[in-house]
């Protein structure tokens, strides 16, 4: 009698112990979700922003048409329906890098950087691109945390028959990387 | 405008010696003063003892009467316990206003000439609500106390920091049935609070790290599990997390707060303070809890109090706390937050 009572509990615990590695790897890559929704809501915080900046600035900023005109057409097509996460990433980066390129060209202009309303403006941006970079972060540190899960043992034997695939991290696209160009800024 | 050491060696030189020396007399006349006080408390007590005697003899016919009240004894005891406690307050209030005149005339200066607007008040403290809302201690605090509040504006941020002593009390009821008091030490140390320059909405916390260091991945494990603060927040900088464990609301935010540049200036902070400090992001605000075992700004009063190494420990201590505002940046406000 008692060695098949302990065959249960032997089993229970067996299955305890798989459901608990289970919903762990549900609930990291919940979290990974989760963390990518917030960068999409930062984006979408910057997104919104944009149009007042390059209006704001077309005013001041006669020789920098080229970039304003980029970053405006950039903002377009990020938004269209049909593009893959890839290239929306992709564009996302050109975005991050426009503007960059934005904030050292207005350096020339005195009268642009004592406008109550650009700085405003640039302390909302500035916070927004601070927001991403932590969103950034905070996804990298759920892929992270769910890779863990998902290779190391024993949950990977349990990630393996239940499908659940390494993600991968957010990295700095190339465009990105490159410092910004001065020059290429005005031949535009 | 930041200050150097060499600075303060020549403004010691120039401003404080002078400020000592006068100090170091009235210290020498109070410790003069206090010695003649005890002599006199001692011919006192035995004049009132030899009287008293002599009074009981005269009723008693005997010095002391096991069999009747002795009631000139009684009276004398009475008169010795007053005259003590008299005596010893008297000298312990010349103390302490030896203490009180030392922190005015040497301690004003020191922050004068660190940062001139800014205000020294020996007897104010860091209010207990103050303490209460960093979240930073969660024994509930049964007796506080703090001295030395200095406070101010440098630049665009607000703060204000004090010496503070918070400590919890438990009772316990031994077999007797008689109640015990035991007071623990929940803080004792500087306590500084200051305007954060950036907007967050949730509540975060940076304790040193005992566990990580000393247990590891299990260290982390058991980390996951307090849950009172929030989520655990594991951030990317290796060093910092060796040294802090970093709770919080949002896993964004606090990132948001926690930028990279933030981190390796808070592990600057640590290793120049040399102490286990603990920080907090409440409400808008940061708050940082230095330990100290000793106080910090008492005068030496056994010995002089021209010294330039005990003067100068001040001049750091202070020198630590209000360059945190810089050390970490918290002028820089090019976000939301002026």
């Amino acid at each position: 009698m008692s060695t098949t009572w302990i065959i249960i509990i032997i089993l229970v615990l067996f299955l305890l112990l798989l459901i608990v590695m289970y919903n762990g790897l549900v609930g990291k890559r919940n979290q990974v979700q989760n963390a990518f929704a917030g960068i999409d809501a930062y984006l979408k915080k910057r997104y919104d922003l944009i149009p007042n900046l390059v209006a704001a600035v077309q005013q001041y900023m006669q020789h920098e048409k080229g970039v304003l005109n980029e970053i405006t057409l950039l903002r377009t097509n990020v938004m269209k329906e049909n593009i893959s996460n890839d290239e929306k990433i992709e564009l996302n980066n050109k975005i991050s890098h426009a503007l960059k390129s934005i904030n050292l060209a207005v350096e020339n202009y005195p009268d642009l950087k004592a406008n109550t309303n650009f700085l405003q403006l640039q302390s909302s941006l500035n916070e927004t691109e601070e927001q991403l970079s932590a969103a950034r972060r905070s996804f990298n540190a759920s892929v992270k945390s769910y890779n863990n899960s998902v290779q190391m043992f024993p949950t990977n034997i349990l990630a393996a028959i239940m499908g659940f695939k390494a993600k991968t991290f957010f990295e700095t696209s190339e465009t990105e990387r490159t410092n910004v160009n001065i020059k290429n800024l005005f031949n535009q | 405008m930041k200050k150097t050491l060499k600075e303060f060696q020549e403004f010691y030189k120039n401003d404080l010696i002078p400020i000592l020396n006068t100090l170091d007399l009235e210290r020498k006349s109070v410790k003069k003063q206090n010695f003649f006080s005890m002599i006199l408390l001692i011919l006192i007590v035995i004049s009132t003892i030899i009287i008293a005697v002599l009074i009981n003899k005269a009723i008693y016919n005997v010095y002391f009467d096991e069999n009747s009240a002795n009631i000139p004894l009684i009276i004398m005891i009475v008169l010795i316990i007053i005259e003590i406690v008299m005596m010893l307050s008297r000298m312990h209030k010349k103390k302490v206003n030896f203490i009180i005149d030392y922190k005015s005339k040497v301690i004003t200066p020191i922050v004068h000439f660190l940062e001139p607007s800014l205000k020294y008040s020996y007897s104010d403290s860091i209010s207990l609500n103050s303490f209460l809302n960093s979240k930073l201690f969660l024994l509930s605090v049964d007796r506080f106390k703090g001295e030395d509040y200095i406070s101010g504006k440098i630049d665009k941020t607000d703060f204000a920091f004090s010496e503070v002593k918070a400590e919890h009390k438990t009772e316990s009821t031994n077999e007797d049935g008689r109640t015990k008091e035991s007071w623990t030490v929940i803080f004792k140390g500087l306590f500084f609070k200051a305007d954060f320059n950036k907007n967050f909405k949730g509540e975060y916390f940076v304790l040193p790290d005992f566990a990580e260091k000393k247990f590891g991945q299990l260290g982390n494990f058991f980390q996951k599990l307090s849950k009172q603060r929030g989520e655990l927040i594991k951030l990317e900088d290796i060093e910092f997390e060796k040294e802090f464990v970093v709770y919080g609301s949002d896993q964004i935010e606090a990132r948001y707060i926690l930028s990279s540049s933030i981190m390796s200036r808070i592990l600057e902070f640590k290793k120049k303070s040399g102490k286990k400090i603990s920080i907090s992001f409440v409400d808008s605000n940061i708050y940082i809890a230095i330990p100290y075992d000793e106080d910090i700004f008492k005068p030496r009063y056994y010995r002089t109090v021209v010294n330039e190494k005990a003067t100068t420990e001040y001049y750091n201590v202070l020198d630590l706390v209000i360059n945190i505002i810089e050390d970490l940046n918290l002028n820089t406000r090019i976000w939301s937050k002026e």
